[in-house]
């Protein structure tokens, strides 16, 4: 069941929309998923992602445009012709099965003799740890082996590509986890192209190889989870994904071609190539990428703020300030290396960030 | 008595009252005592004229009259003449042919109005439900100007050239008439129980069985039936039942082809043969006995999912 990862384009999506009445959930979205990768469609609910995954499981008609998987157009065949295993939500697992009937389903569909299935379902159940649960009622196990049933049920019949829909959605956060960690283990040993849909961006960072985010129905950045969050696109993707300060002003390319934010506590130098020529867009610095420190030590290479802390969150590991900066909320995360250093609320404090950091969220 | 006395004396008889009121409860006689008028009403509708038909069946026919003495002959008669066998065979045949038609029209029908849901899903069920607003015997009659020799579908057929006059089918005072009558009758019993056991079963099922390679066909017989089967062994059932017994609409469709609710009712009415019509009505009651009892048992023994 092993495959090489890279070796060419799993599936393509080219220009593909699809309206429900008068609305466009899908708007004209192109990209390609590559042999072996899992690609997490992101975004929040509404933005088209589900309807995206689902045209290519067969469940909706495109509109307009065309889906490929593994070169050959998809687009209008029947969804039990086409080589995709699903994972859904809520299991979807039969009710009236156990969990060997369940898997021995789709196998039965592609004519595998009994001898050789029975194989090939005790040989899944143990990849997701389930080895032994053949004979037993879906209905008795809990929520995180319901979904390794679903899982183990969609790859026994080695589908070209894997889709799943927020498989982890119904299940509480540790278990989420715990699942995020085994999943994406199952989908590297396998190698197998993976469609992942999800809302939660945390989820995507943690298991995609790269991630498409999507917003209104289209893909707003498509890139690997350290792109999308240091150099997003696009002021939707800097916004929703991790926590963002955005900074506001004037912005222009100053005498010696430096790109500067002119705010109302001084000038801010933008890791940019080129100003935006009407003045617009705006700057934004992660919170863990500044640090709250003495007004009296401040350096001169790195971009400040003057302020003063106006709440604290002590969080164990790190901590989390809000701090005033001529009437607006800058969040600061400074991971807790020495308690004698973190800063009292009222404290005066110089927020202070390299120019890399600084950057222009364009869009 | 002072006033707290009072109060205190009149708390004391509350309770025990309360107290009176659940042991009574408790009681074999507090328990069914509520059952009691359901049960009465029953027993005076039901058992009671049933128990009477039982007794005449057994009886002779005595010049009109019910005669006194234990005999066989009537259930003999029924059972050894061959125009009450046709009859009662008819009877049963057109009774699996409503049910199997429902069937096969009523689970759609069931499925689109679940699946599709918004407005269609509406209309089917308004639809479906419209025809038990208007009486059975005017029904009747609209079927008359539909089906009879130069009714609605026959002048249709011949106008379009589909066939001529003369070779019109037949569909009014024969078996047909009485099929699509009770067919029309009976959908309604067989599309609700499946409308409700559908909306228990997630579309995401469906879709599961064809992403693993299921065609439209075994996920209906793998997956859609298995699950539905207490709504549709219901339907099944119910339009059964009802059709093996039904009256009017036979009496009014059929014609000279009669089933067994027809003929006993003009066996008590017309002959005044008490004895022989209640044999008759024994049989009807013990064939629809017998299937329910033998369906119950087959569904019982399909694995899984129980019966109704």
């Amino acid at each position: 069941m092993q495959r090489a990862a890279g070796t060419g384009v799993a599936i393509e999506y080219e220009d593909v929309t699809k309206t429900f009445g008068d609305v466009t959930a899908v708007d004209g979205v192109s990209f390609a998923v590559e042999d072996g990768e899992l690609l997490a469609l992101l975004g929040p609910s509404g933005s088209g992602k589900t309807t995206t995954l689902r045209m290519l499981a067969g469940f909706e008609t495109p509109t307009s445009g065309t889906i490929s998987l593994a070169g050959d157009d998809v687009t209008r065949v029947p969804t039990h012709k086409r080589d995709t295993g699903m994972v859904f939500q809520d299991y979807a697992l039969f009710p009236h099965m156990t969990v060997g009937e369940n898997v021995a389903f789709g196998l039965e569909r592609q004519g595998v003799p009994a001898d050789e299935a029975r194989e090939r379902i005790e040989e899944v159940l143990a990849l997701v740890d389930l080895a032994g649960f053949a004979d037993r009622d879906p209905k008795t196990l809990s929520g995180g082996q319901q979904q390794r049933v679903a899982t183990a049920r969609a790859i026994a019949i080695e589908p070209e590509v894997l889709l799943m829909d927020e498989p982890l959605g119904a299940l509480d956060k540790r278990l989420r986890d715990q699942l995020e960690v085994e999943l994406t283990e199952i989908q590297a040993d396998l190698g197998i192209t993976t469609l992942y849909v999800t809302h939660n961006q945390e989820e995507a960072l943690t298991i995609a190889d790269r991630i498409a985010v999507m917003n209104d129905g289209r893909i707003e950045q498509i890139a690997s989870p350290m792109e999308v969050y240091e150099e997003p696109a696009t002021e939707f993707v800097a916004d929703f994904i991790g926590d963002t300060n955005f900074l506001e002003g004037d912005l222009h390319e100053a005498a010696d071609g430096r790109v500067v934010l002119e705010t109302t506590t001084g000038e801010l130098e933008v890791n940019a190539g080129t100003a935006p020529a009407d003045g617009g867009g705006r700057v934004f610095v992660r919170p863990e990428k500044l640090t709250a420190h003495d007004p009296a030590t401040t350096t001169a290479t790195q971009n400040t703020l003057p302020g003063h802390v106006d709440r604290r969150l002590f969080l164990g590991s790190k901590v989390r300030y809000f701090v005033d900066v001529d009437g607006r909320q800058v969040v600061v995360d400074e991971s807790n290396r020495h308690a004698s250093s973190i800063h009292d609320v009222g404290d005066e404090v110089t927020l202070a960030w390299s120019v890399q950091d600084t950057r222009l969220a364009s869009g | 008595m002072s006033q707290r006395r009072f109060t205190a004396e009149l708390e004391r008889v509350n309770g025990r009252l309360s107290a009176l009121v659940r042991a009574y409860r408790e009681t074999r006689l507090g328990k069914y005592g509520l059952l009691a008028p359901t049960l009465a009403f029953v027993a005076v509708v039901m058992v009671f004229p049933t128990a009477i038909l039982v007794s005449y069946s057994f009886n002779p026919y005595d010049a009109g009259t019910v005669g006194v003495g234990v005999t066989l002959a009537h259930y003999v008669r029924a059972f050894t003449t061959p125009l009450y066998q046709q009859t009662l065979f008819r009877t049963v045949w057109i009774a699996a042919a409503v049910t199997a038609i429902d069937f096969v029209l009523g689970f759609p029908l069931a499925y689109a109005a679940v699946r599709k849901g918004g407005w269609v899903g509406k209309l089917i069920v308004i639809a479906t439900l419209a025809p038990l607003t208007i009486d059975l015997v005017v029904r009747s009659f609209g079927w008359f100007i539909l089906l009879n020799g130069s009714g609605v579908i026959n002048s249709t057929l011949v106008t379009l050239g589909v066939v001529s006059a003369e070779d019109a089918p037949k569909l009014l005072f024969n078996e047909v008439g009485i099929v699509i009558g009770l067919a029309h009758v009976m959908l309604p019993f067989m599309v609700f129980p499946i409308i409700n056991v559908l909306h228990t079963i997630p579309h995401e099922l469906e879709e599961a069985a064809r992403s693993l390679g299921a065609n439209r066909a075994t996920t209906f017989t793998r997956v859609l039936v298995p699950l539905a089967l207490p709504g549709i062994s219901a339907g099944v059932l119910i339009t059964f039942v009802v059709s093996l017994a039904s009256y009017v609409t036979p009496a009014l469709l059929g014609g000279g082809v009669r089933v067994i609710p027809v003929v006993i009712t003009e066996t008590f009415t017309s002959t005044s043969n008490w004895p022989f019509a209640s044999a008759l009505s024994m049989i009807l009651v013990a064939v629809a006995l017998v299937v329910i009892v033998g369906y119950q048992r087959v569904l019982s023994r399909l694995d899984g999912v129980g019966g109704v």
